[in-house]
């Protein structure tokens, strides 16, 4: 049975609802009007410096204010995330005026932290209300759906039924009452959402809250077609919220200067768009990892379903569909004269060493790794992520020189039985084998991906009954090319689970595995 | 018997559907998926008579965007009415283009395509060659060949391989008249010739997802009645999809840009945006008015390339002003005239 509401109900719905109310609320905080200021300003401050970790650190913070101001996010998880973001080692690290505003976000948050977010206040008031009465829908960040669930006593009256998280969400969705939205209208950028909301509504009614200085976007929604006006003028409140008492006098004190009127969301987006990024779409192979592809990218996939050329290649953003299968081919490079491995065979090692280590003495670790220049924000919490077994992909650092140097601080090298094994060192092969494991294309240039492609598609049609049958019991299983062929390696079948678009990531991050919530920085 | 329309609500009372009450037509409903039968919805019969009333034979090339605010059959449905339009004008046919289309494959000794004869249809032949008795074709794949004659009056009898045949058999028409008849309300009823022979004047445009997946959204919705229903799909009479061995509707697969037959439409209906966008430019469309369904739940990034595309047109094009009164509630429309 299809998904989609029919055309039909649609009408109907329409019919009956000629157009969609809007109720805005807006809260104004001079606290968190004096965080978010002092935040950004961090943000401008870190980016200028071109330094890679303050960098690393800018990105962090602008994924932090983006989610603060498009879902109801507790104020201690705000104070949490400044408190992180402070350098653990050496206070200036980013220099003394990015320390200072740091410091004093997080004072005012610290200070404000046994309130409760106003924003949250007021969602909380209307979703009861709306659960009551009728059958709401949340639009935002898959992240943020925590934040909605924690507003009521019970988090299970709010179920995956209640959230919408894109575009394909809301096409699919038949009529409901209300929906409801934190944070600007925005088409592009962070907490952007899909014009058809007011364009092409299955909700009768609209209920925004959001933090003052967060714009509508202009010329939001937009129609191709001049069309119908399918929604009303928002009736708005403004309100205004201060605890007073100790806070609002730090933050007096403290103001000295006072916030920038500016529209973040609005500078990230302008500020993103310049970079060199394309627009992607992210295929979710598991509940954990995905992969993106440029909409027009071809790949080699399984389609299950089909009778015909099941194995064929197909356009990411047009025929991939959940269900099939994305092939990813790990060939050739027993010719690339060395540097090779096994999935797992080098991760394991180091991982196990890094677990001895931790249980050890997690500080002094970090310590050591800190010295030896990996300065990651929150270095305790990756390595405990790195901790954590090879699956889909090896957990590991994103940078070869942050591998490089958790490798050398744990001291893993070949032992001195055995120099001849190879031209690189150990973290190389530990390396290449972590970039296996994402996907890197290692054999490029061993033979054109064209001519790839058509050899893997005829040689796994060969192989064809044997696909079925693993993919009729797993979502995730590996063929092994056979010997007589020219290709060499394993073939990796990832089922796709999930297709998401509205990404623009970087080049160099197209066609990798990683971890889902690192492509919401990408996310548009 | 004069028609008359009988405007009726619905369950719920809210939608007013055209529910055609004629003695000698019947009555039409209308499903789609599981669903229930119910009266033509009013934003179905309203595709349907915009390809009705549309015509293709005007004399400046037109382009229509309609937004709809849902996926849906809307590119079917107009395709629908203009075929049904088609199908009570004298002469729609192939008729007469089908015996130029041999005669001239036949003079430029363009053997590629195969002819089979309706009663010999393991038989191929190719053209051969025009003298004064008429067009020769010659048998092919056999020891001793055989060549016969085609001419104007018998080019109907014979059809290319893969393709519709130009006429069914004498006093054999295409099924399901009464739908067809009772679909316009109040208009001329489909002439008989017509219901036995194919024409290719109206194309359909596929979504790029391809034939497959446009097939199977056209088989999902379905006219009649309890005791008699027929897909949208096989009301098209797509070659490929209908029951039928005539064709009235050329397909253009627009996943792999190719028609299903040699055809010149006078209309084309494009299912999408992206189709829209594959065929506004193409050279075998460029004197066909071209009609494009689309719904707008589309990124914003495609939505403004099909802004941008209108942007384009308009240099060459001017909008035709229409009362937006008459479109219901949730469509849109816009339509454009060569300047």
């Amino acid at each position: 049975m299809s998904p989609y509401p029919t055309a039909t109900e649609t009408f109907w719905f329409l019919q009956e609802h000629p157009s969609c109310s809007v109720e805005r609320y807006e809260i104004h905080s001079p606290e968190f009007d004096e965080i978010r200021s002092s935040v950004f300003s961090s943000i401008q401050l870190l980016m200028s410096t071109g330094d890679e970790a303050s960098i690393d650190l800018a990105v962090r913070l602008r994924r932090h204010l983006s989610d603060w101001l498009t879902a109801p996010v507790p104020i201690e998880h705000i104070a949490s995330a400044l408190k992180d973001a402070l350098p653990e080692f050496d206070g200036d690290r980013y220099g003394a005026d990015v320390s200072m505003r740091l410091a004093h976000a997080h004072a005012i948050a610290s200070d404000i932290r046994t309130h409760e977010s106003p924003i949250r206040t007021r969602l909380r008031e209307l979703l009861n209300a709306e659960l009551n009465v009728g059958d709401c829908r949340i639009f935002c960040h898959r992240s943020s759906t925590q934040h909605y669930q924690s507003l009521l006593l019970d988090d299970a009256l709010l179920i995956s039924h209640h959230f919408l998280h894109g575009l394909k969400d809301y096409r699919q969705t038949g009529p409901f009452s209300t929906l409801i939205k934190v944070g600007p209208m925005r088409a592009s950028g962070w907490g952007a959402i899909p014009d058809a909301v007011f364009t092409a509504p299955r909700q009768q009614a609209v209920i925004q809250v959001l933090w003052s200085r967060c714009g509508d976007e202009p010329g939001f929604p937009y129609s191709a077609v001049p069309g119908p006006v399918l929604h009303r003028p928002p009736r708005s409140q403004v309100i205004n919220w201060s605890i007073g008492g100790d806070a609002t006098a730090g933050a007096r004190t403290l103001g000295e200067t006072p916030p920038v009127v500016v529209d973040e969301l609005q500078h990230f987006f302008l500020e993103r768009s310049r970079e060199d990024l394309r627009k992607a779409v992210l295929v979710h192979i598991s509940t954990e990892f995905g992969i993106a592809y440029a909409p027009h990218a071809t790949l080699v996939a399984f389609d299950p379903g089909s009778t015909r050329n099941a194995i064929r290649e197909m356009v990411a953003g047009d025929e991939l569909h959940e269900g099939m299968y994305v092939i990813r081919a790990l060939l050739g490079d027993v010719d690339l004269g060395g540097v090779r491995a096994q999935h797992g065979h080098f991760s394991r090692q180091w991982k196990q060493r890094l677990e001895d280590e931790f249980r050890n003495d997690a500080t002094a670790l970090i310590e050591r790794l800190h010295r030896a220049g990996l300065q990651l924000v929150h270095l305790r919490s990756a390595l405990e992520h790195w901790r954590r077994p090879p699956s889909t992909v090896i957990h590991a650092p994103q940078q070869i020189r942050h591998f490089k140097i958790l490798i050398e601080v744990l001291g893993m090298k070949f032992d001195g039985a055995a120099p001849v094994r190879g031209r690189g060192e150990w973290w190389m092969y530990a390396w290449n084998e972590i970039r296996r494991s994402r996907g890197e294309a290692i054999q490029a240039g061993f033979q054109g991906q064209d001519i790839v492609n058509e050899q893997l598609i005829a040689v796994l049609t060969n192989l064809l009954p044997r696909i079925k049958a693993d993919a009729a019991q797993s979502h995730e299983f590996v063929i092994s090319m056979p010997a007589t062929q020219a290709l060499q390696g394993g073939v990796h079948f990832n089922r796709v689970l999930n297709i998401e678009d509205g990404f623009l990531v970087p080049e160099a991050q197209l066609r990798l595995i990683d971890e889902l919530g690192h492509f919401d920085q990408w996310r548009v | 018997m004069a028609s008359t329309v009988h405007r009726t609500n619905d369950e719920k009372g809210l939608l007013h559907g055209t529910h055609l009450v004629d003695g000698d037509r019947g009555v039409v409903q209308y499903k789609e998926g599981d669903g229930s039968w119910i009266d033509v919805p009013a934003w179905a019969q309203f595709l349907i008579e915009l390809g009705y009333y549309w015509s293709g034979e005007h004399a400046r090339r037109r382009i229509a965007l309609i937004s709809l605010p849902c996926q849906s059959t809307g590119a079917g449905l107009i395709a629908l009415g203009l075929l049904r339009n088609r199908m009570e004008r004298p002469g729609a046919d192939d008729l007469s283009r089908h015996f130029n289309r041999i005669s001239e494959l036949a003079s430029d000794g363009d053997r590629r395509l195969r002819l089979v004869h309706r009663s010999r249809p393991r038989q191929r032949y190719v053209p051969w060659h025009v003298d004064a008795d008429g067009v020769w074709v010659r048998q092919i794949n056999v020891d001793n060949p055989v060549s016969r004659t085609i001419a104007a009056s018998t080019a109907a009898e014979w059809h290319f391989e893969a393709e519709p045949q130009m006429q069914l058999a004498a006093g054999a028409v295409i099924s399901h008249r009464q739908i067809y008849d009772a679909m316009i309300p109040g208009q001329a009823v489909c002439l008989t010739e017509n219901l036995s022979r194919s024409d290719s004047a109206i194309c359909l445009a596929t979504e790029v997802l391809g034939e497959a997946a446009a097939q199977e959204k056209y088989t999902s919705t379905f006219f009649g009645d309890e005791r008699h229903s027929v897909s949208l799909a096989e009301l098209l009479t797509v070659h490929a999809w209908s029951s039928t061995v005539t064709s009235r509707v050329l397909l253009w697969n627009a996943r792999l840009n190719r028609m299903d037959r040699a055809g010149t439409p006078h209309v084309v209906v494009a299912d999408g945006h992206a189709c829209f966008q594959r065929i506004i430019n193409r050279e075998e469309f460029q004197s066909a008015d071209i009609v494009c369904v689309f719904h707008r739940l589309i990124d914003r990034t495609a939505l403004e390339e099909l802004g941008a595309k209108i942007g384009d047109l308009r240099q060459w094009y001017e909008d035709v002003p229409m009362a937006a009164e008459t479109l219901p509630n949730g469509i849109s429309m816009l339509t454009l005239a060569r300047l």
